[in-house]
């Protein structure tokens, strides 16, 4: 009896100890697992702080040649958008330059399939993923295939187009490399019903939106949004007598006592 | 005779199963330490790059943010520089009504580069904390003359902002948990000063 207790206790001892040694790695092995997805959330959100910078340089590049239109006097929307009610999209980096003439419009591409939006699509205008939803990113087969993904060069490496850029010529390992982040500016504008509007449009929807795969394959974006507006100064309220005949602004019966006219000759 | 007999019979048994009962335990002991250690080690370790990525995030989130906000409500003729690694500008205070000098810079204090802000020549302050390593703050001005070129020393290229009126400012942000170069994150943004 005594044999058989002892033969039959040390079979148990073993089993459990096996049991509890399976238990223990599947606990910690649980533990590991949530400690991995906190990495990779984390990996996310610094993701995500990058894809913020370079969206909200999107919407600071559109924005700055707006500025640049205005003060060359020319209208608000050269080479932005080419015909008042026009939309579009575009991959546009910081070399860009359209008033000196260097580096023209260098990574500003205007999309292939530049076509009458549809007049109710609020964000997107006629970019290429966004006619089935508001999200621009809705189909990110058609992203990944339309627009290019940003190059980063190391700055301390030398050379030019440091940073994030479209520069993808020469771009090889250890100093450049092609990330997962592509970016889409989209323009829609919208006029004739605004308050004070007498050019048409007078009003622009600039959506900046930066999309990437993060861990696990899940395509993650960042949308920014920001409007802009017309604020060009007519000749109607710049306080000169633009024509040089009777008088400044208002006083001048051409301008039909509108200060948003844009003309003080008859 | 017989008690012995029986008596041997049942010690030298008693103890041969106390022998492979304690091997087996032992090893068992071993094999599980060994797992739970190991993966308590990387448990920690990951605990770690973990908490030093929310560093990286927080900080770099709030110095980009800050210094662009404040960069975009300058005009851009009030934006000098001594090297492409500060940047010196004007901006309205609305409490005092009159116009406060800021820089920012890189600084670095115990082996760990901060961004530092300063106010009107006071104090350098740091406005990143020491989980984050900013290896890299770079500020290119690139005005509407620029040809396209790239050189951080001089003669530099974009030229240095001096006064004169800039359309971008390009910022560069490298950015490492202390101690772990494999963590270096990069981010950039663009800031267009209002003219």
């Amino acid at each position: 009896m005594r044999e058989n207790f002892l033969q039959q206790r040390k079979g148990v001892i073993l089993v459990e100890a096996m049991v509890a040694l399976s238990l223990l790695i599947m606990a910690m092995g649980g533990l590991f697992a949530l400690n991995l997805n906190t990495l990779r959330a984390n990996n996310t959100t610094t993701d995500q702080v990058i894809a913020t910078g370079l969206a909200s340089e999107g919407i600071e590049l559109i924005k700055y040649m707006i500025e640049q239109n205005i003060e060359d006097g020319l209208d608000w929307r050269n080479n932005i958008t080419s015909n008042a009610n026009r939309s579009g999209c575009f991959q546009i980096d910081y070399r860009t330059n359209h008033r000196s003439g260097n580096n023209p419009l260098t990574g500003l591409t205007v999309a292939a399939d530049w076509r009458t939006p549809a007049p109710n699509v609020y964000r997107g205008g006629n970019c290429p993923s966004s006619t089935a939803s508001n999200n621009p990113f809705f189909d990110t087969t058609r992203v990944e295939g339309f627009y290019q993904p940003l190059v980063y060069r190391d700055p301390g490496a030398g050379g030019n187009s440091p940073g994030y850029t479209y520069d993808a010529a020469g771009c090889v390992q250890p100093n450049c490399t092609v990330t997962g982040f592509r970016r889409m500016v989209a323009i829609t504008t919208r006029g004739g019903l605004q308050t004070g509007c007498i050019s048409s449009p007078c009003k622009m929807e600039i959506t900046s939106a930066v999309e990437w795969t993060a861990a696990g394959g899940v395509p993650k974006y960042i949308i920014l949004d920001e409007v802009a507006f017309d604020w060009t100064v007519r000749q109607c309220q710049d306080g000169i007598d633009n024509d040089g005949v009777q008088g400044i602004d208002l006083a001048d019966p051409d301008c039909h006592g509108n200060p948003l006219d844009n003309s003080e000759s008859r | 005779m017989l008690i012995f007999h029986k008596s041997r019979i049942r010690n030298r048994r008693k103890s041969g199963f106390t022998i492979v009962e304690l091997l087996v335990a032992t090893s068992l002991f071993i094999v599980v330490v060994t797992i739970a250690s190991s993966l308590i080690i990387a448990a920690t370790k990951t605990q770690r790059v973990i908490l030093n990525f929310a560093g990286i995030t927080q900080n770099t989130s709030l110095a980009l943010e800050g210094m662009a906000r404040e960069i975009r409500n300058t005009s851009s003729a009030l934006v000098s520089q001594s090297s492409i690694n500060d940047i010196r500008f004007k901006v309205y205070n609305p409490d005092t009504g009159n116009v406060d000098v800021i820089v920012y810079s890189q600084g670095t204090y115990n082996g760990i580069s901060y961004v530092q802000r300063q106010v009107n020549g006071g104090s350098q302050v740091f406005i990143t904390g020491d989980q984050a390593n900013v290896t890299r703050l770079e500020f290119y001005c690139i005005d509407d003359n620029w040809n396209g070129t790239f050189n951080p020393n001089p003669p530099f290229s974009p030229a240095l902002c001096n006064g004169r009126p800039v359309s971008k400012i390009l910022i560069f942000m490298d950015v490492q948990s202390v101690g772990d170069a494999r963590s270096k994150k990069s981010f950039q943004t663009v800031v267009a000063p209002r003219h």
